[in-house]
């Protein structure tokens, strides 16, 4: 039985990753610089990735390596479905369970390799963090300055009130 | 956080905001709304909250909704799908208002974008929800009904006074719902649908009571062939029941059930049953008659005998 084919990602700070194919396909950008390019021993960089989130991104590829791929789908309502879908599996929680900035980089770096599902997963993590709290809360969750003035903050909350008290 | 892209900061926010399911019963809004916390936090938070249709996509109309916000609401929604929920309260104090009726009307003028439907209320007579429920769904995937009727004798007076003569209220179905996928009600009458071939996924969560206006599906064997012939006939690709009591279905025969020769219809692609009825012990003939060569999981919660 011949190996699975390999290909090797270079992070921003040069540290070299070889990977099998299938594991570094589940990244759309890497899918269609493979296709572009065609097969090459040359190391496929990834400016936009330091070595510790890159390590991270491939640990969630290589876990869900087998999993069909978020297709281009000519049903609308099946991306409805993603969007509204909220919850997270046992192994994605755990895997995301990391501190708030290398959450925010892998984000990032799921947005950059567009790799559908991890983003998801963590833009799901921070929704939740956010959920059911105040806005004072979530600044200092995420240690957000407020640039609002007093009656900036009435004027907005007189805007989104979509219900009368009675 | 600050150096998360809008676009994706507009897609955590797309998860952010609670939106009850069409699975959900009876909920009440809230005065305070998520998408005003998220915009408050600060101005770049509040831009991109703007200009993501998502959050402004779930829409619960109620006495208390205001014209002002509602077109607001429409419009940031932009062309993104609607997850609507009309609350009616109880439509006797609809009636008394003036606005309501002009609100749902602003509604109805998206109904080509509801991807879900739920109504929830309490009406005097099973017609007026013909006020409230529309005659055609073009595209909701998923819908709920969680209604009551106040006043059923009254609309038994009605239908003499049609006919002429004693019979059943019965409303024929009459809403087209060609994409619907998954529809759960309260009841077993509560299903309006005269054209919804594609339900895979079909849910009661009161199963006991009113079927047809009146006449209640658990005392009759004879109503629990009408109901599974005709769900049969109207959702010919369904693959998950779930009929739950929160009593028991209470027929008062079981054994009488398996003395009669009528077949069930048959539900070619169901693969799973659940039933849900404490102490029921019609749950025999139901789930012995059942014509579902494809059953694959059989759930049975809360029965004991």
């Amino acid at each position: 039985m011949s190996a699975a084919p390999q290909v090797t990602l270079e992070s921003s700070d040069g540290e070299k990753f070889k990977v099998d194919k299938e594991v570094a396909e589940r990244s759309v950008l890497i899918k269609n610089m493979i296709e572009d390019v065609g097969e090459s021993d040359n190391p496929i960089p990834l400016p936009n990735v330091n070595a510790s989130v890159l390590k991270k991104v491939l640990e969630y590829c290589e876990h869900h390596r087998g999993d069909p791929l978020p297709a281009a789908d000519a049903d609308p309502s099946n991306d409805d479905n993603r969007k509204r879908a909220t919850e997270i599996s046992d192994w994605d929680q755990k895997f995301i369970q990391v501190d708030q900035e290398m959450l925010f980089e892998i984000i990032l770096a799921a947005n950059y390799m567009d790799i559908k599902p991890l983003l998801d997963v963590g833009c799901k993590t921070v929704a939740n963090m956010i959920k059911g709290k105040t806005p004072e809360e979530i600044r200092k969750l995420f240690n957000i300055v407020n640039d609002f003035t007093p009656e900036e903050e009435a004027q907005i909350k007189k805007e989104n009130e979509w219900a009368e008290d009675r | 956080m600050e150096n998360l892209p809008p676009e994706v900061l507009s897609h955590v926010f797309a998860f952010a905001i609670p939106r009850h399911g069409y699975r959900d019963h009876y909920v009440s809004e809230t005065t305070n709304d998520p998408q005003a916390e998220l915009s408050l936090v600060c101005r770049y938070w509040e831009q991109v909250v703007i200009k993501t249709p998502q959050v402004w996509s779930y829409i619960h109309l109620s006495r208390n909704t205001t014209e002002k916000t509602l077109r607001r609401r429409i419009e940031l929604s932009s062309r993104e799908s609607l997850d609507v929920r009309v609350d009616v309260g109880d439509d006797a104090d609809v009636d008394s208002s003036t606005t309501f009726p002009d609100l749902y009307d602003i509604l109805l003028e998206t109904i080509d974008r509801w991807r879900s439907f739920v109504f929830q209320g309490t009406v005097s007579f099973q017609r007026m929800l013909k006020l409230w429920i529309p005659k055609r769904l073009p595209n909701v995937v998923e819908a709920g009904y969680y209604g009551l009727i106040e006043d059923d004798d009254e609309g038994l007076e009605l239908c003499d006074n049609d006919t002429g003569e004693f019979q059943e209220y019965r409303f024929k179905p009459w809403t087209a719902a060609p994409k619907l996928r998954r529809f759960a009600a309260e009841t077993a009458g509560q299903f309006y649908f005269r054209d919804c071939p594609l339900v895979t996924e079909f849910a009661v969560s009161d199963m006991g009571e009113s079927w047809g206006g009146n006449s209640d599906v658990h005392s009759w064997h004879d109503k629990w062939e009408e109901y599974f012939i005709l769900l049969a006939s109207r959702c010919p690709q369904l693959e998950v029941l779930e009929l739950s009591d929160s009593w028991d279905f209470d027929c008062v025969d079981p054994m009488g059930w398996t003395r009669t020769e009528t077949k069930w219809p048959r539900f070619p692609h169901l693969h799973t049953l659940k039933i849900n009825a404490v102490g029921s012990a019609s749950t025999i003939p139901i789930i012995s008659k059942f014509n579902a060569p494809n059953l694959k999981t059989l759930h049975l919660g809360d029965i004991h005998y």
